[in-house]
Order: structure tokens, then sequence, then C-alpha cells
């Protein structure tokens, strides 16, 4: 590694640290609390019956608890983009690119903290039942989840968020070149997905990956060429005077 | 529990909407972010306190999937179910592993005759069967064939008919549609596109509805006089 780039990766460091110490976590916080709450009805309920007896079966998931972090990670990655977060570079000595690879850092960071705290909410929401529900109307297959099934579901929220924050990253660069890209890409998106295209559904399908390893190569693909695209649009960008 | 829910969503929508709509004091931008990071922590912290403590809880607690084979179970529960006047003709109805017992009575009799007054929408058996002698106790047994949800028995959650003797007159009712809420945890829509579809996510999905008999045990002498089609007198 020659010095320049030595010297680039420290810098990059000290900002990811610097703004790493500026985050607060108490949106995500909120956001899952709330989720928590909208969970306490289930994601899903299905029933039948008989003359003698009725069933139903609730289930429940930490389903609304991802959705919800997902919106709070695309909207952090799009807040990043803003003239504000990006005036937090000058007070350190800083390049664009010092400064994209210290965001990216950032939510990285975030995915892995909002796959954590998502994923163990579902643990809390098990507990919750626990205590306040009847154990015997509990099925016990689901309900203490094998570490590696922990895991599995901690590595895909993680992923899926980074791909998500990368998404919301671009989307605000787009937004700061032109205001009107915050209105194009989502009825574009509605659009192409009310008319079924083609190559949209591709473009989803790409990420249905039965597989753990390929879906992370995958994403850190999606990943690179929403960064790359990010970066052209921030290099881009007039200086500050 | 659902009104303490309607009680804090609104809580919480109202603290958000303090929150972030609400002019707040200047208060020193450092401390908050200090108080914002511990808030954090704690709620990791949390967050993993009951994680530790859904691994510690006893399993027993829960509604436990049988170990044998799923299609065999629920072959043999309905084939119980359906051939329950079979189980009646053996010598002793409690050591058969097809049934279940949840109601256990003696009622003190006073005279010679009862009469059973069977509610029209009990769906039961009547086994009937006179003792070697006379001891004015009527012994009342509730079986039922194993319900099944999947491979998982819910027969002990079954509530027992209503049984009552009022001088002569033995009452059988049932006690009502049985209602059951089950809750499942599932892996959430992400996870699910690794692991396929989550251990009893396909709950309920395959019922099997047991039947029930009330053994009546009656001294010897004593006459019956009931209506009730659907009786088996068993000596």
């Amino acid at each position: 590694m020659s010095s320049a780039n030595n010297v680039l990766v420290k810098i990059a460091c000290r900002q990811y640290l610097y703004k790493l110490k500026a985050f607060s976590f108490l949106g995500l916080i909120v956001t899952q609390v709330v989720a928590l709450l909208f969970s306490y009805g289930g994601v899903g309920m299905s029933g039948m019956g008989t003359n003698q007896l009725s069933l139903t079966v609730r289930n429940y998931s930490s389903d609304f608890v991802i959705i919800f972090t997902m919106f709070w990670a695309f909207i952090m990655a799009i807040s990043y983009t803003k003239k504000h977060a990006k005036s937090i570079d000058f007070t350190l000595i800083s390049s664009r690119l010092s400064s994209s690879l210290s965001d990216l850092s950032v939510f990285i960071t975030i995915s892995v903290l909002g796959a954590l705290t998502s994923t163990l909410s579902g643990m809390f929401l098990r507990l919750f039942f626990y205590f306040t529900a009847d154990h015997g109307s509990i099925i016990n297959s689901s309900f203490k989840l094998p570490f590696s099934a922990w895991l599995q579901s901690f590595l895909a929220v993680t992923l899926y968020l980074l791909l998500v924050c990368s998404a919301g990253y671009l989307f605000g660069m787009l937004m700061e070149v032109n205001k009107i890209f915050g209105f194009i890409i989502p009825v574009l998106l509605f659009g192409l997905l009310r008319a079924q295209n083609e190559i949209f559904l591709n473009m989803i399908q790409f990420f249905n990956e039965s597989s753990l390893l390929i879906f992370a190569g995958k994403t850190f693909l999606a990943t690179a060429v929403l960064w790359s695209l990010s970066m052209l649009l921030f290099n881009r960008m007039e200086v500050r005077l | 529990m659902k009104s303490y829910a309607a009680i804090l969503l609104p809580l919480v929508i109202i603290f958000i909407g303090v929150y972030l709509f609400v002019p707040k004091a200047k208060k020193p931008f450092l401390i908050n972010l200090i108080v914002f990071k511990y808030t954090f922590a704690v709620y990791c912290a949390l967050l993993f306190l009951a994680t530790l403590l859904v691994y510690a809880l006893p399993e027993k607690d829960f509604v436990q999937q049988m170990q044998s084979d799923k299609t065999e179970l629920t072959s043999d529960a309905y084939y119980f179910a359906h051939r329950l006047w079979d189980i009646s003709g053996q010598d002793d109805p409690d050591s058969s592993k097809k049934l279940y017992q949840n109601f256990s009575e003696d009622y003190t009799l006073t005279g010679n005759l009862i009469k059973l007054d069977i509610a029209d929408d009990f769906n039961g058996m009547v086994w009937i069967e006179q003792k070697d002698f006379k001891d004015g106790i009527l012994e009342a047994r509730n079986y039922l064939t194993p319900y099944l949800i999947e491979s998982f028995d819910f027969s002990s959650q079954i509530r027992p008919p209503e049984i009552n003797l009022n001088g002569d007159i033995l009452q059988i009712k049932p006690s009502g549609r049985y209602s059951l809420d089950f809750k499942v945890f599932k892996d959430n829509f992400l996870t699910s596109q690794f692991r396929g579809s989550s251990p009893g996510s396909s709950f309920g999905s395959n019922m099997v509805s047991g039947n029930e008999a009330v053994h009546l045990y009656i001294p010897q002498g004593m006459e019956v006089s009931t209506s009730y089609g659907n009786i088996i007198y068993l000596n």
C-alpha cells in the first residue's frame, strides 16, 4: 500500500469515528419500539373450526421491526447526502473519496447494529408473550431459534440493510443533483412494479437467492455499483466555497 | 392485554409527535449525544438479556411437538376417533393409550333409577357399564381420542362436558365450543429466503378433531332411562 493510500485510509478512519460519535441511535430505538407495538397483533393469522372447535393460529415474527429498520436506514442514508451532513467533512482534512469511504463505513455499522437489534427484538417479542400469554398456547418448535438460524438471519438482514443504505445514498445523491429525482424515481419504481416490467422483476429476482454466500456476493456487487454511481455524482458536485 | 396495547400505542405516537414537533429547549449538544449512546447501550443490553432469558426458559412450558412420524400419528388419531366404539369393548379404557381421560367424578345415588338428560348438541358417545355390586355410587368418566394439529397433541386442553346430578337426573351437556388460540413464532421474511419455511409455519393446516365418550359406571340393579341414541351398554 502506498503512503497516499495509507493516508487516505487514516483520514477515512478518523472521519468515520467522528461521524459515528455524532450519530444518534435514538431514532433506531424509537422506530423499533413502534414496530414492536405493531408486531403485538402478529404478522398473520389463520383459523379453522368445526362444530365443537375453533382454532386460531397467530404468527409472530420480527418482520415489522425489520421493515421499519429498513425505512430508518434508508432515511439515514439519504440524510448523509444532505449539505449539512457533508459539511461535517470540512471539520477534518478530507477528500471526496475519504468522505464516501467514511459514509460507507458508517452504513456498514448501521447495518450491523440495525440487524443485531432487529433480530434480537424477535427474542424480546418471544419473552414478552411468554410472560403475558398462556404458555400452553405457544408452539415450541420455533420459539427457541437455533444459533445457526439466528446467525443466518442476522447476516441476511445486515446484507439487506447495507443494500438499502446504498440505494438510499444514491437516491439522496440524485436528489442533491436535482430535486426532481425525488419525484421521478419513486414514480418510476412504482410504475415499473405496477406494469410488472420484466427487467425490473429480473432485478428483484436477482436477489432472490437461496444460498447466503451467493446472495452476499450479489449484495456486495450491487453495493459496489450503487456506491460507485454515488461517488461519481458526488465528485461532479460543486465545491464548497 | 389488548387494552394495554391500545393505551401504549397512542402514547408512543404522542411521544414521537412531541419529540419531533415541539421545539426543544437548547441543551448542550454533547450531553444529549452521551445520553443517547447510553440509551442505545441499555437497549442492546435489554435485548441481549431477553435473548438469554428465552434460551433459559423451560422447554416443557410450551406446546410440545410429538416425536413420532407425523403422518402415522395423524392417521392413528383419525382412525381412533372413528372407531371409538371399538375401544369401549376393552376391559379397562384407562389403560388404553389411545384415550385421554379428562373428567372423573363420583356421584351418590338415592334411588334405583337414573334419568339421562343429554343436551341435543352433545355429540359424544355414552358407555354404560354395570358394577357387580350395589354401592350407590355413580362413577362418571370422560374419555377422548387424540386431538392433533400437525404432530402437536392438544388433547389436554380440551374441556370435558358438564356432568351434573340433580336428584335422579344426570345432565350431560357440552362445555361450549372450544376455542384454541395458538402462537407460532416464524423466521422473518428475509431469512425464509435461505431457510425455507420455518418450523411451525404450516401449523394448523392439518387437524384431527377427536371424539369423546362419557363412561358411566353404575351400581348393580340400577335402571337407566334415556332417549339418547348414541349409547353402548358394555355389559
